[in-house]
C-alpha cells in the first residue's frame, strides 16, 4: 500500500512518498526523507500517530489570564481534541514555574501536562 | 501626532537624559538576542525598550511547538522560548524599560538620541553610542488588500485572533472563514477548532499556500479543514456583525471570476494575508527603506543607511523562524559591539572585530523570481550569507549572482521558505577583479529554472 505525507518534524517538511504493508503496518520502501527523522516520523505516522499538544489554562494572575500549557512528550493524535477539552478543567495555584507537572499520566495516555512558562503572581 | 512629538521635544531639548553605549528598541525575539548578546560581549549601559508590559513580542501568544530546534536544539512552544531569552536578560547586565514607547529617532548631533513615552514617567530623552532596532512587524489588514463590501464588526487578524485566544482568553466568534493561509492563519485555523469553533475553510488567492507544509499537514489535514487555493473574498455582509461572505474562483491573473460565486454563512472571518515590517520609527530619522522588503537597507553587518543603527528581526524583513530572528539579533549585536569598539578610541577595547564601514559598496539588486533579498549593500570584504524569497515556487532550480559566474543549485524553492546563500570573501575578491576596469557597482541575483540536458 502507498501513501503520501508531509514530514512534520522539522520546519523543511518533506514530501514523504512511503510503500508499506498494510496488515504488519511496517514501512517496505520510503523515498522524499532528507535526514533519518523522516524514517521515524513515517513509522510512527503509520502505526500510532503522535502530535505535540499545546493549550492553554485560566488563571488568575494579577496580569495574565491564560497560562500556555503542553504536553512533554508528543500525545496520541486521536485523543488531543477531548484531551484539550478535559485540559481546561484543570486548576492552577500561583507562582508557576516553566516545567512545572500540572498532571501526570493525562488521561491515562502516558502524557504530563508540563506549564509552558514562568507566572509568579 | 509630528506635532506632539514636535512638543515633547521642545520640552525637553534642554534636559540630557540618561546616556548609553547601546539601546535595544523591540523586546521580541530579536531585540532580547541583540540585548543579551551585546552585554555578552561587554557592551556596558545596555537598555531595552519596550512598548508592551511583557518581554517577548509574539511569542507568548505563539503557544504551539516548532521553535528553536537551531538556537535550543530542541522543539519547544513560543511561551518557552521566551522564558529561556527572558531569564537570559534578567541574569545579566541590561536595563529593560517595559510600558516605553520609541516616538522618534533623532541623529543629526554627534548623539544619537530616543525620544521615549511611557506611564511610568512620562516623555524623556535618551541618548546612545549605538542604537538595534528590532521593531518588529504588523499585520496586513482588510484596507490594504481591499475587499468590497459593508464594514461591520468580526472582520479581524490572524495574529490579533491569536492574541485574544492565547493571552485574554477570548473567543472570537464560532463559524469561522479564514482568507490567506500563510502561517498564522494555519495554526489559527487548528486553535479555533480545538477552542470549539467551527472553522469553515481556508482560502488562498495565489495557486500555492504561503505556508511552512508541516503547518498544512497538521494544522488543516489532521483536522479535515478544507484548504482552496486560488480563491478569495469578495463581499463581506452584514450589519452590526458580519453575517456572510462571498468566495470567488480567481483565474491565472488573480481576477475573481463572476460564475464562480458561492456564498458562506460566518460570524467571524480571519484576515491572514501577510506581514508589514514596522518601520515608522525608522523613518523618522530618515532611514533608508528598500521597498521589496519594507525594512531598512542594510549591509552584510546589519547596518542601516545611518551608521551605528543596525536592523534585525521582522522590522528588516519578515522571517519564517523565529531562531533566524534570534542568529540576526545576535550579528546585530556584534556589529553594534564592533562599532563602539571602533569609536571608543583609547577605551579598553572590547571583544570582537572592528567594524569595516566601506566607502565603496556593492549593490546587490533582486532579479528574476526574488521576492527581495538581504542584505541589499555588501563591501565584498567578508563571506556574506544571503537571505533570499522567492516569488513562486520553482523546482531544480538555481541562483544566479550577475557579473560573478557563481551558480548556486537548489531542488525546491518556495515562498514559505527562506533560502540561505553563502558567498565567500574569496567569490568577491574575484568579481572586483574582474570588474576593476569597468566597475559596475552591482550584482543582480535571480532563481531561473535549470534547463533540462544543459
Amino acid at each position: 500500500m502507498k501513501k503520501k505525507m508531509t514530514c512534520i518534524t522539522c520546519p523543511i517538511g518533506c514530501l514523504l512518498e512511503v510503500d508499506y504493508d498494510l496488515t504488519k503496518k511496517e514501512i517496505i520502501s520510503l523515498k522524499g526523507n532528507q535526514c533519518k527523522k523522516g524514517h521515524k516520523f513515517a513509522q510512527y505516522e503509520l502505526s500510532d500517530p503522535k502530535r505535540i499538544l499545546t493549550t492553554t489554562v485560566k488563571i488568575n494572575s494579577r496580569f495574565f489570564k491564560r497560562l500556555p500549557v503542553r504536553s512533554n512528550i508528543p500525545a496520541p493524535k486521536g485523543m488531543i481534541e477531548r484531551m484539550v477539552k478535559e485540559i481546561k478543567k484543570i486548576q492552577i495555584t500561583l507562582p508557576v514555574k516553566m516545567g512545572d507537572v500540572l498532571a501526570i499520566n493525562f488521561m491515562d495516555t502516558g502524557v504530563n501536562i508540563i506549564s509552558g512558562t514562568t507566572i509568579e503572581k | 501626532m509630528v506635532k506632539l512629538i514636535k512638543q515633547a521635544e521642545n520640552k525637553i531639548k534642554h534636559s540630557s537624559g540618561p546616556e548609553y553605549d547601546l539601546v535595544v528598541i523591540g523586546g521580541g525575539p530579536g531585540g532580547m538576542a541583540a540585548a543579551v548578546k551585546a552585554a555578552e560581549l561587554g557592551a556596558e549601559r545596555v537598555l531595552l525598550i519596550e512598548r508592551d508590559s511583557f518581554l517577548g513580542g509574539i511569542l507568548p501568544q505563539c503557544i504551539h511547538g516548532g521553535f528553536g530546534i537551531k538556537i535550543f536544539n530542541r522543539e519547544l512552544t513560543g511561551p518557552e522560548y521566551c522564558q529561556l531569552f527572558v531569564e537570559k536578560v534578567r541574569n545579566i547586565s541590561i536595563e529593560v524599560m517595559l510600558d516605553t514607547m520609541a516616538l522618534a529617532l533623532d541623529l543629526k548631533g554627534d548623539k544619537k538620541s530616543i525620544v521615549v513615552s511611557s506611564r511610568n514617567f512620562g516623555i524623556k530623552k535618551v541618548t546612545a553610542k549605538a542604537i538595534i532596532l528590532a521593531l518588529g512587524c504588523r499585520e496586513r489588514t482588510r484596507g490594504q488588500i481591499l475587499i468590497p463590501g459593508a464594514r461591520p464588526a468580526g472582520v479581524l487578524t490572524a495574529g490579533l485572533v491569536q492574541r485574544m485566544v492565547n493571552i485574554e482568553g477570548l473567543l472570537p466568534g464560532k463559524n469561522i472563514v479564514i482568507l490567506g493561509s500563510g502561517d498564522i492563519g494555519l495554526i489559527m485555523a487548528r486553535r479555533l477548532v480545538l477552542e470549539g469553533c467551527n472553522v469553515k475553510g481556508v482560502f488562498e488567492l495565489m495557486p500555492f499556500s504561503t505556508g511552512l507544509l508541516r503547518n498544512i499537514s497538521q494544522c488543516l489535514e489532521d483536522f479535515d479543514i478544507p484548504l482552496h487555493l486560488s480563491h478569495t473574498v469578495t463581499e463581506i455582509y452584514g450589519d452590526k456583525r458580519i453575517e456572510s461572505v462571498d468566495i470567488a474562483k480567481v483565474d491565472k491573473n488573480l481576477k475573481p471570476v463572476k460564475t464562480k460565486i458561492k456564498n458562506i454563512k460566518c460570524d467571524t472571518l480571519l484576515l491572514s494575508v501577510g506581514l508589514i515590517p514596522e518601520n515608522e520609527l525608522s523613518k523618522t530619522a530618515e532611514i533608508e527603506i528598500d521597498l521589496k522588503t519594507g525594512g531598512p537597507a542594510v549591509d552584510q553587518y546589519l547596518n542601516t543607511s545611518q551608521n551605528g543603527v543596525f536592523a534585525c528581526g521582522n522590522s528588516l524583513f519578515v522571517n519564517d523562524l523565529v531562531d533566524n530572528v534570534t542568529e540576526d539579533g545576535y550579528l546585530a549585536a556584534q556589529s553594534a559591539v564592533s562599532f563602539l569598539n571602533s569609536s571608543l578610541m583609547g577605551k579598553k577595547p572590547i571583544r570582537g572585530e572592528k567594524l569595516m564601514r566601506s566607502k565603496k559598496l556593492i549593490n546587490i539588486e533582486a532579479g528574476e523570481n526574488i521576492a527581495y533579498i538581504v542584505p541589499q549593500k555588501v563591501s565584498g570584504k567578508s563571506d556574506v550569507n544571503f537571505r533570499i524569497r522567492a516569488s513562486t515556487p520553482l523546482r531544480n532550480a538555481f541562483i544566479e549572482f550577475s557579473n560573478t559566474g557563481l551558480k548556486k543549485k537548489v531542488k525546491f524553492v518556495n515562498p514559505g521558505e527562506l533560502i540561505f546563500a553563502k558567498i565567500t570573501k574569496n567569490d568577491f575578491e574575484k568579481f572586483l577583479e574582474c570588474n576593476a576596469k569597468t566597475a559596475p557597482d552591482s550584482i543582480k541575483v535571480s532563481i531561473k529554472k535549470e534547463v533540462q540536458g544543459q
